[in-house]
């Protein structure tokens, strides 16, 4: 029997679930449903009468007429009805203030911090310039705003950071949402100032930190060559006992990938509560088919993990597969790409301003300069397309089709998925909707508890 | 069909804009925080 939209089946225990890829919703089914949309004939055939078949295949056919299992292109259609609204639509400011790192990382994406650019800090005049031109353009009744400093290393300028922080908090009264400071580091620099400027203004931080020192120290040097992993793990145990929003981002070459476990248990043991990971994009980062099974067999572990975890009341968490559930159950789907929405200002230290923070240095990519007189980051071009390659995936509604960046860092065009997305996103999503749907089965107090969690915090 | 088809997840009638809360779906590459994009190489 033919069925609209793609979809993705599971089985926990003998009870039977469909996920419905057209709209993201997900289903308790029974069983013969399950065997219908299995497509297996002589399973049906064998387990049900001709008459329990017919009945089954009748409520399909209502249901889809009932918009279940039958949407197509919703993301699409979701795109154009919310982007492009051109006008005061800022949520959130990223400012590059230093573009220039004090680590020599092997898998920096952002070319030793400069992005192929000049290495340079911003001043204080140009972030003055990002701010004012951000609050002018946020949009009205947004709730959280964010506010994220990166590089290069932001902490090798904290003066336009405090300088940033006191000028927004200054004008907080004129905001209507809650502004959120963030900031990504990579935990070399630290001293009291720093740590009462995250306390005060109860900054998230995410430091990035590779778990065990072999890998750690191999990808994350200094400009000597010495690894980073002490120095890195002392402040981070030392931001811990400071700060509660403290989170570790573990990134890996294909060759690590084998050590993701060891690396995220690693960190659970430190102190940090919730730790996420990524593998590294890049032209030269070529993934085999062994990598994404290596990859498939180290994020199930962690999931097994994690459900122990969360049994015990266990504060350690993957963040990669706890966001996904809580995504998953709340039908949060990847629509808010930067590239596709002007709902961010990324402003590189000299005040150019881009799509994403991740096209920093890519001239195509340029919205213009912050300095300019008739300086707008909503004149951009860019329009989501239909990607012919994932109209058949269950995936698509969250893996957003595609990273645009990482699409053009593979592929040369941010329309065409690269392969490597695909395929972890894939894999992410899987034990994501399985492990969701385990607890659902076996712990339905826990599910209770985890769902309220998710939809209070959505 | 109701008893086919039990939702288990939230049942939203319409898509939402995430209400300024960024979420690009994006957590494993590039280095999200509690849902929020952050570039994370240094």
């Amino acid at each position: 029997m033919k069925v609209n939209s793609t979809f993705k089946l599971e089985k926990i225990n003998h009870r039977y679930f469909a996920f419905d890829g057209g709209t993201g919703n997900i289903f308790e089914i029974s069983e013969i449903l399950y065997e219908i949309l299995l497509n297996r004939n002589e399973k049906l055939t064998e387990k049900f009468t001709v008459e329990e078949i017919e009945n089954a295949e009748k409520g399909l056919l209502v249901a889809m007429n009932n918009g279940i299992l039958s949407e197509q292109n919703l993301l699409l259609r979701t795109y154009q009805k919310i982007g492009g609204k051109n006008v005061h639509s800022l949520n959130t400011l990223f400012l590059n203030v230093a573009q220039k790192c004090n680590l020599k990382c092997s898998y920096c994406f952002g070319k030793g911090g400069s992005y192929g650019l000049q290495q340079e800090m911003m001043s204080i005049d140009t972030a003055r310039r990002c701010v004012d031109y951000w609050l002018k353009n946020i949009e009205e009744k947004k709730q959280n705003i964010v506010v994220s400093f990166f590089g290069g290393e932001p902490l090798l300028n904290l003066e336009v950071i405090e300088f940033v922080v006191q000028y927004i908090n200054s004008k907080k009264q004129s905001i209507n949402g809650n502004v959120k400071y963030m900031i990504t580091t990579n935990g070399t620099i630290l001293n009291n100032s720093i740590i009462e400027m995250f306390i005060k203004n109860d900054f998230l931080v995410s430091v990035s930190l590779d778990g065990i020192s072999k890998i750690h120290n191999k990808n994350r040097a200094f400009a000597s060559g010495k690894g980073s992993m002490d120095l890195v793990a002392k402040n981070t145990k030392k931001l811990l006992a400071h700060i509660s929003n403290l989170n570790c981002q573990i990134t890996l070459r294909r060759e690590d990938i084998p050590f993701l476990e060891e690396a995220v248990t690693a960190l659970w043991e430190m102190g940090v509560d919730k730790v996420y990971s990524n593998i590294v994009f890049d032209k030269n980062e070529i993934y085999q088919e062994k990598d994404y099974k290596e990859l498939k067999f180290q994020t199930e572990i962690l999931s097994d993990l994690m459900y122990q975890h969360l049994i015990s009341g266990s504060k350690n968490i993957y963040g990669n597969i706890f966001d996904y559930m809580q995504n998953l159950h709340t039908r949060n789907y990847a629509i808010n790409c930067f590239v596709w929405k002007e709902k961010i200002a990324a402003f590189a230290s000299n005040g150019d301003a881009y799509s994403c923070y991740r096209l920093v240095g890519e001239n195509d990519f340029l919205l213009g300069n912050v300095r300019q007189h008739d300086f707008t980051v909503f004149s951009k071009p860019f329009e989501k397309q239909k990607v012919a390659q994932c109209q058949n995936c269950y995936c698509q509604l969250y893996c957003g089709e595609g990273c645009p960046c990482e699409n053009l860092v593979y592929n040369s065009d941010i329309n065409i998925p690269a392969e490597e997305w695909c395929e972890k996103n894939k894999i992410l999503f899987d034990i994501s909707l399985r492990l969701y749907l385990k607890i659902k089965v076996n712990e339905p107090d826990l599910f209770r508890k985890l769902c309220k969690y998710w939809e209070e915090n959505r | 069909m109701d008893k086919m088809f039990v939702q288990v997840n939230v049942e939203d009638k319409e898509v939402k804009d995430n209400d300024g809360f960024i979420f690009c779906g994006h957590s494993d590459s590039c280095g999200s925080i509690e849902g929020i994009c952050q570039p994370f190489i240094h």
